[in-house]
C-alpha cells in the first residue's frame, strides 16, 4: 500500500470533532413507562442473540467515523501495487535525457540492459515492446518468442527528441488490458511499475537559437542557454553560419537561470550554436537552427506577361523565368509553374499557379465570362491564411467548375481553386489579376507567397527532434533525405514523401526533382519537465487506486447513515 | 365519583363467592366450604372425630355403616380489596390506578351489599394505606372517599408492603396490580397464599404496557425509580420486547394456575362494567 498524497491523511484529525458533535446533539426523546424492567430484558435478549447490537447505540456515531475516515483516506489516494499479469510490455524510454552519462555506462544502456533481464527472466506468457518517443512506437508486438523481443531492443537508439510516457504507457495497456506494464526510464510512471534510472539531471544546455535580419548579408543570432546544475557555470558559445565559425561568445551562468547572449554575423542558411565544455549530455550542448537567407522556389512564368501577378512572385520567389510558348518538357526542372492563359495543354506532374487558364487534362468545365464580386472566402485553407478578399471586384471572370477541387474564394461563381491528385497540385484563379481589383490588394502578395508555399511545400523549417513530416512529391519518383546518420532514399505515397522522425539533431536535406528542402532539427528542451518528475532511483510498483473504492465507500456510508438517521426518528 | 348510580345498582344484585372457609363470624354469605350450616350438601365416612349428632343413624341402620351429614356453611368473610398505588400505576389510558380504584370500589360495594366485612389495603412501596374491614352499606361512602383519595407514588415492593399485613388476616384479598416488581411478583402472592388467604388476582395492565410506546430513538423512563434506558426501537427489538411481554404474562397466568390461584387479566382500556358483570362473574369471584 502506498499513498499519493500522505498529508491528507491529518483530515483524520476532525474525528474527535465528529464525535464531541456527536454527544453534543439533540438528546432522545423521554418517554415514561410502568417500568423499564422488560425492556433491560428484551435488551439483554437482543445483545445476547445480535452481538453487535450492543453498538448500535452509537451506530450513527460509528457510521461518521468510518465515511470521515474513508473521506480522509481517499484523499491521501491510496494506492495497491499490481501484480501477476500474464503479458508483459516494455516501455523503454527514447528521450533525450536518457542519453545522460551520470549512470554508466548511460541511463539509456542501463534501462536497456534491465529491460532485457526482464523480458529474458520474466515468466510472462507474452511480451512486447514500446518505445516512449515524442509519440509511441511499437518496437515488437505482444509475442511468446523472447528472442524476437530482446532482438528489437538491442536495434532502440535514444533520441534527441522528448518522450512521452505516459502515452507510451496508455499504448502498452491496449496492447492487452491485463498486461503487466513495466517502464524504463529516468522518471516514475503511476499507471506502470517503473524502473527508475538516474537522478536529478545536472546539466547546461541549449535552449534555443533564433535569426534575425540586420542588413541584406547580415543577421543577429541570439543563443539561449539554460544552467540547472546547482553550480554557477561559464560556458563558451560557439556559432557557425553554414559551416563556418561566425562568432564565439563567453556566457556566465547561476545556477537554474537561463540566460541569452548574440552577435551579428554574416547571413546564413544553417546556423548552428555549441557550447563547451561539454557535460554528461551533449545531445544539448549543440542547437541547429536556420539562419536568414531561406531557399526560395525556382518558379517558371508562361503565356503573357501580367504585372501584378510577376511583381507579386518575384517578391515572394526572386527573380523568376519566363516562357512565352509552353513547352511542359521543360517544366519538371521548376517548383512552381505559373500559367497565366495557357490553354489547351496537357500538365505533366508537378505543382501549378494557373491564371485564367483551362488546362486540358484536368477534370474541368468551362463556361462564359461575367463579372462577379468577392463574397466569401475560406477561413481555414493555406491559401487564404492572412488574406482579405471581401468585396473584391472582378470584372471579367470565367465560368469554372472543378471536379474533385476545393473552391477557397468565390462570389455568385467560384474564383480560386484549390486541386490535388496523385503527383499534381494546383491552384487555379477564374481570372486575371489585371482584370480585377484583387491584384491591388495589400493581401494579394500574401495569397501569392501561401500559394507558392502550398504548391511546392516547405524549402526550409525548423522542428525539434522526434518529430516526422511529409512533403508534396510534385511529380518526382525518388527523393534522397541525407542527414547526421546517413543517406536514405524515399518513395512517395499519395503524392507525398513521407520522412522517418528526426530522431538525431542536425541539419536534413531533402532533394527531390528541381526542389531541395533543409530542415534544422533541434533537440529537445523539454528537459525542465523530465527533470521535475524525476523523483527517485530504483523501481517503483505500479498501482491500482483504491481512492475511488474509498469515495464509493464513502457515500454508502453517508447513505446508510441517513437511512438509519430516518429509520430511529421514523 | 368512582362509580355511576346505574352501575352501582347493577352491582347490588351480586355477591362474592369465595372458595373457603374462613375463620370469620357466621354471616349472611354461602360459603363454598362444607360444614355446619342447616343446608344439607352431601354425605362423607365417618373419621374418628366427627361430632355424633351428624351421624344419619338411618344409614347405619341399613348399611351398618357410619356416615355423616355435611351441610353448606354460611358464614361471613373478610374481604380485603389490594390496590397497588405504585408510580407505575400511574401509566396509562386512563391510569390503571384509577382503574384499580373503580375496580375495587365495585367490589367493595359488592360485598357490604351482600353483607361482608370489606376493607381497603393501598400499597405504596413499602409503606401501606389501611382501611379496616366493616360491614355495612354505611361503610361503602367511608370505602370511596379512602380509595379517591390515593395517588400513585414509590416502587412497587409488593412482598415486602404485605410482609406484616398477611398474618394478621384472614378473609378473601382481591388483589389489583400490575405486578411489575422488579423483585418479582412470586413471594408477594406465597406470602398472602401461605398466611391463609383466599387470594383473586386481578392483572391490571395499560394499553401502554403491552405494545411499544414509540419508535425511533427513545428514553424509556422508568415511571417509578426514574431510571433511563436508551433503545433504538426497530422491529427486533419489539420482537424481543413482545416475546419478554408474554413470557412475562405467561409466567403469572401459569403461576397462579398451578396454585389454584383465579387469575384475570385487564386493560385499563376495557370497560370496568363489563370487567365486573361478565369476566369476574365468569371467573367466580362474584356470583
Amino acid at each position: 500500500m502506498s499513498w499519493g498524497d500522505p498529508s491528507a491523511l491529518w483530515w483524520l484529525a476532525t474525528i474527535p470533532l465528529v464525535v464531541l458533535l456527536y454527544w453534543l446533539r439533540p438528546r432522545r426523546v423521554p418517554v415514561v413507562v410502568s417500568s423499564v424492567l422488560l425492556w433491560r430484558r428484551a435488551l439483554r435478549e437482543q445483545v445476547r442473540r445480535r452481538p453487535l447490537r450492543r453498538f448500535e447505540g452509537n451506530i450513527l456515531l460509528l457510521i461518521q467515523v468510518l465515511a470521515v475516515t474513508a473521506a480522509s483516506v481517499a484523499l491521501a489516494r491510496p494506492q495497491q501495487p499490481v501484480r501477476g499479469a500474464g503479458d508483459v510490455v516494455a516501455v523503454v524510454d527514447l528521450g533525450v535525457s536518457l542519453q545522460a552519462a551520470d549512470v554508466r555506462p548511460s541511463r539509456f544502456e542501463a534501462a536497456r540492459a534491465a529491460a532485457a533481464e526482464l523480458l529474458r527472466e520474466g515468466k510472462a506468457r507474452r511480451v512486447a515492446v514500446v518505445a516512449a518517443a515524442r509519440v509511441p512506437r511499437l518496437v515488437q508486438p505482444l509475442t511468446s518468442e523472447r528472442s524476437l523481443a530482446l532482438r528489437a531492443l538491442h536495434g532502440l537508439r535514444p533520441t534527441d527528441g522528448p518522450a512521452d510516457l505516459q502515452a507510451a504507457v496508455a499504448f502498452a495497456k491496449s496492447l492487452s488490458p491485463s498486461a503487466e506494464v513495466h517502464t524504463f526510464s529516468d522518471r516514475p510512471s503511476a499507471q506502470a511499475r517503473s524502473h527508475v534510472f538516474g537522478g536529478p539531471l545536472e546539466d547546461v544546455a541549449l535552449t534555443g537559437v533564433v535569426a534575425s535580419p540586420t542588413t541584406p548579408d547580415r543577421m543577429r543570432v541570439t543563443v539561449r542557454v539554460h544552467n540547472s546544475t546547482a553550480r554557477p557555470q561559464r560556458v563558451q558559445v560557439s556559432v557557425q553560419v553554414d559551416g563556418r565559425a561566425a562568432a564565439l561568445l563567453p556566457l556566465a551562468l547561476q545556477p537554474g537561470q537561463e540566460a541569452a547572449t548574440s552577435a551579428v554575423v554574416p547571413a546564413g542558411l544553417l546556423v548552428e550554436a555549441r557550447i563547451s565544455p561539454q557535460d554528461s549530455l551533449p545531445a544539448t550542448d549543440r542547437y541547429p537552427a536556420l539562419g536568414t537567407q531561406l531557399p526560395r522556389p525556382r518558379v517558371l512564368v508562361v503565356g503573357p506577361r501580367e504585372p501584378f501577378l510577376e511583381r507579386a512572385v518575384e517578391v515572394v520567389a526572386g527573380p523568376v523565368e519566363r516562357e512565352a510558348v509552353p513547352d511542359p518538357q521543360t517544366w519538371e526542372r521548376f517548383a512552381v509553374v505559373v500559367l497565366h492563359r495557357v490553354s489547351r495543354v496537357d500538365l505533366p506532374p508537378g505543382s501549378y499557379l494557373l491564371v485564367d487558364s483551362l488546362p486540358s487534362n484536368l477534370p474541368l468545365q468551362a463556361g462564359p465570362v461575367r463579372s462577379d464580386t468577392v463574397a466569401w472566402q475560406s477561413r481555414t485553407h493555406p491559401l487564404t491564411r492572412f488574406v482579405d478578399f471581401a468585396g473584391a471586384r472582378v470584372d471579367r471572370a470565367r465560368v469554372v467548375d472543378l471536379a474533385g477541387g476545393e473552391a477557397v474564394v468565390q462570389g455568385d461563381l467560384p474564383l480560386v481553386w484549390a486541386y490535388e491528385r496523385e503527383g499534381l497540385r494546383a491552384v487555379l484563379l477564374a481570372f486575371s489579376p489585371s482584370q480585377s481589383d484583387v491584384g491591388l490588394r495589400p493581401g494579394f502578395p500574401i495569397f501569392i507567397a501561401n500559394t507558392l508555399q502550398w504548391l511546392a511545400g516547405p524549402l526550409a523549417s525548423a522542428l525539434e527532434a522526434g518529430a516526422s513530416t511529409s512533403v508534396p512529391s510534385a511529380g518526382t519518383r525518388e527523393g534522397v533525405l541525407r542527414g547526421p546518420e546517413g543517406t536514405v532514399r524515399l518513395r512517395p505515397q499519395g503524392g507525398r514523401f513521407f520522412l522517418p522522425p528526426f530522431d538525431r539533431a542536425g541539419f536534413y536535406t531533402l532533394e527531390a526533382g528541381p526542389v531541395r528542402r533543409v530542415w534544422a532539427v533541434y533537440p529537445s528542451a523539454r528537459l525542465q519537465e523530465a527533470r521535475a518528475l524525476v523523483l527517485a532511483s530504483g523501481v517503483q510498483e505500479a498501482a491500482r487506486d483504491l481512492g475511488r473504492w474509498l469515495v464509493g465507500a464513502f457515500l454508502a456510508l453517508l447513505v446508510a447513515e441517513w437511512w438509519l438517521f430516518c429509520r430511529r426518528q421514523a | 365519583m368512582l362509580l355511576e348510580p346505574a352501575f352501582l345498582e347493577r352491582l347490588e344484585r351480586l355477591r362474592l363467592v369465595a372458595r373457603r372457609r374462613t375463620r370469620g363470624n357466621a354471616g349472611e354469605r354461602r360459603s363454598r366450604a362444607l360444614g355446619r350450616g342447616v343446608e344439607f350438601s352431601d354425605y362423607r365416612a365417618y373419621q374418628v372425630g366427627d361430632d355424633w349428632r351428624y351421624v344419619d343413624w338411618s344409614i347405619y341402620a341399613r348399611l351398618d355403616r357410619l356416615f355423616v351429614k355435611l351441610f353448606e356453611e354460611e358464614e361471613d368473610t373478610d374481604i380485603h380489596l389490594l390496590v397497588d398505588a405504585s408510580g407505575s400505576m400511574a401509566v396509562g389510558s386512563p391510569p390503571k390506578l384509577e382503574y384499580a380504584k373503580q375496580l375495587a370500589a365495585a367490589l367493595g360495594y359488592v360485598g357490604l351489599a351482600g353483607g361482608d366485612r370489606v376493607g381497603a389495603v393501598i400499597l405504596h412501596g413499602t409503606r401501606l394505606d389501611l382501611l379496616p374491614p366493616r360491614r355495612g352499606r354505611a361503610h361503602a361512602h367511608h370505602l370511596f372517599r379512602f380509595l379517591e383519595s390515593q395517588r400513585p407514588e414509590g416502587p412497587t415492593r409488593l412482598e415486602e408492603a404485605v410482609r406484616g399485613f398477611a398474618p394478621r388476616h384472614r378473609g378473601l384479598v382481591v388483589v389489583a396490580s400490575d405486578l411489575l416488581d422488579p423483585r418479582g411478583f412470586q413471594g408477594f402472592l406465597d406470602r398472602l397464599r401461605h398466611a391463609g388467604l383466599e387470594v383473586f388476582v386481578v392483572h391490571l395492565l395499560a394499553e401502554e404496557d403491552l405494545r411499544p410506546p414509540g419508535w425511533g430513538d427513545l428514553k424509556l423512563v422508568d415511571a417509578e425509580t426514574g431510571e433511563s434506558v436508551e433503545v433504538s426501537m426497530d422491529g427486533s427489538l419489539v420482537r424481543e420486547f413482545t416475546a419478554r411481554r408474554d413470557a412475562f404474562l405467561e409466567g403469572v397466568r401459569e403461576y397462579c394456575s398451578r396454585r389454584g390461584i383465579p387469575y384475570v387479566r385487564a386493560t385499563t382500556a376495557f370497560p370496568v362494567e363489563d370487567l365486573v358483570l361478565r369476566y369476574l362473574r365468569r371467573a367466580g369471584l362474584v356470583g
